[in-house]
């Protein structure tokens, strides 16, 4: 009985990773449509660039109670990597990069060690489900509407500022299993 | 203090590691069609009524009992028993999915009309013991939903209800200055009015798969016809 579950339970799970991995559609799949909304159209507003570096649409869902998470887009339109290593804000007390992972049946938070790689002629998204930067601490309780400054420091582009706004209601939508949208 | 245990998890490796090679194995130009297994019943059902969960092979309706963020005893199966419930293992200091979870499950439940917003309980089980108090797990659901049902408990009685879920037990993962990050289940369970759970749901639902699966679980049921 307990095996019989454990081998449908893997079924179902790998069926899922198999659809997340390969991109089919199978009329809801959330990771399929989750990458979608990763489209160019709907990075959000430009809200910084720095060299070959564009920063896209940062946003902090209001938080429930004193911790946080940062979410934006970071766009390379050069011909190199750059790496992006430190981030921090007013509003916190310390920011961490995490990644969260699902690791067989659990859900885990990742530290990104030495930075996150942003590729040449590419981009990478930071969105629930995924990368995020975790903000601990807040020095006051964050609502709607209000903006949350942050400076990013890039190996090669440097220090970037940026304004992220507190949104209502589902900010964004999960990021689902699927990484690197590269597209 | 840290007495939440770490555990190694050989069946979830094993997963992983066949979810990379899978990864690895659709790479290349061409998307592979997956096998065309039969469907099971339940993956049927899902089909035919455009659910967005995962079908399993049903688990019953665990029987564990935990504490009310108001303080009194809650047993969960024979609280919860012929209703829709959705039932989730997090903790407060979560940063990214559990909020977007909740954020999703509440918006869908305000929009959708009140014989569906009446007929699901969603409960909520802190699995952090030592902050996950019953006041912080209050005041994290009162910030989506004041109605959704909190749940705490000793470490000993959260690890029995995870395991009477078939979930596995959170444990401390990370830990970094002035805090600790917590490995939990990555599913939210969903019980029907047979007192089954027949699927389960993933990271990456979205408000509107919500606001459609629960009205047509409360309203039509886990049902082929």
């Amino acid at each position: 009985m307990r095996r019989t579950t454990h081998i449908l339970l893997a079924i179902s799970v790998l069926n899922f990773l198999f659809m997340a991995a390969c991109g089919v559609d199978d009329d809801g799949g959330a990771a399929a449509d989750a990458a979608m909304t990763m489209g160019a159209a709907e990075r959000g507003m430009l809200a910084a660039e720095a060299g070959h570096l564009t920063i896209y649409g940062p946003y902090v869902p209001a938080p429930p109670t004193d911790i946080a998470a940062l979410y934006f887009i970071v766009v390379n339109e050069g011909d190199h990597a750059d790496r992006l290593i430190k981030i921090s804000s007013s509003a916190a007390r310390m920011a961490m990069l995490h990644q969260t992972v699902v690791d067989g049946d659990s859900s885990r938070m990742s530290p990104v060690e030495g930075g996150l790689e942003i590729p040449p002629a590419g981009e990478v998204v930071l969105a629930p489900g995924g990368y995020h930067f975790m903000l601990t601490n807040l020095v006051e309780p964050l609502e709607v509407g209000d903006i949350v400054h942050a400076t990013l420091e890039f190996e090669d582009a440097g220090m970037v500022m940026i304004e992220a706004t507190v949104t209502g209601g589902t900010g964004g939508e999960m990021k689902g299993m699927s990484h690197d949208d590269d597209e | 203090m840290q007495s939440l245990s770490v555990r190694p998890h050989s069946f979830g490796i094993g997963l992983f590691a066949l979810a990379a090679l899978l990864f690895a194995a659709c790479g290349g130009e061409t998307v592979a069609e997956p096998t065309a297994a039969p469907l099971t019943e339940g993956e049927q059902i899902v089909a035919d009524l455009g659910l967005h969960g995962l079908a399993l092979g049903p688990l019953e309706r665990p029987d564990f009992t935990l504490t009310t963020t108001e303080g009194a005893e809650y047993d969960f199966q024979s609280e919860t028993s012929g209703g829709v419930t959705l039932l989730y293992f997090g903790y407060t200091n979560c940063p990214d999915v559990c909020p977007v979870h909740f954020s999703n499950i509440a918006d869908a439940l305000k929009q959708a009309p009140s014989e569906v917003r009446r007929g699901v309980t969603v409960v909520f089980v802190g699995v952090d013991a030592p902050r996950d108090t019953p006041d912080r797990v209050r005041e994290w659901l009162d910030f989506f939903n004041a109605d959704f049902v909190g749940l705490t408990g000793t470490e000993d009685d959260l690890e029995a209800a995870q395991i009477a879920a078939g979930a596995p037990p959170a444990f401390i993962d990370e830990q970094f200055e002035g805090g600790y990050s917590v490995a939990h289940a990555g599913w939210l369970f969903l019980y029907t009015q047979d007192d089954l759970m027949h699927l389960r749901y993933p990271t990456g639902v979205r408000q509107s798969d919500w606001a459609h699966d629960l009205d047509v679980l409360v309203r039509k049921g886990w049902s082929a016809k």
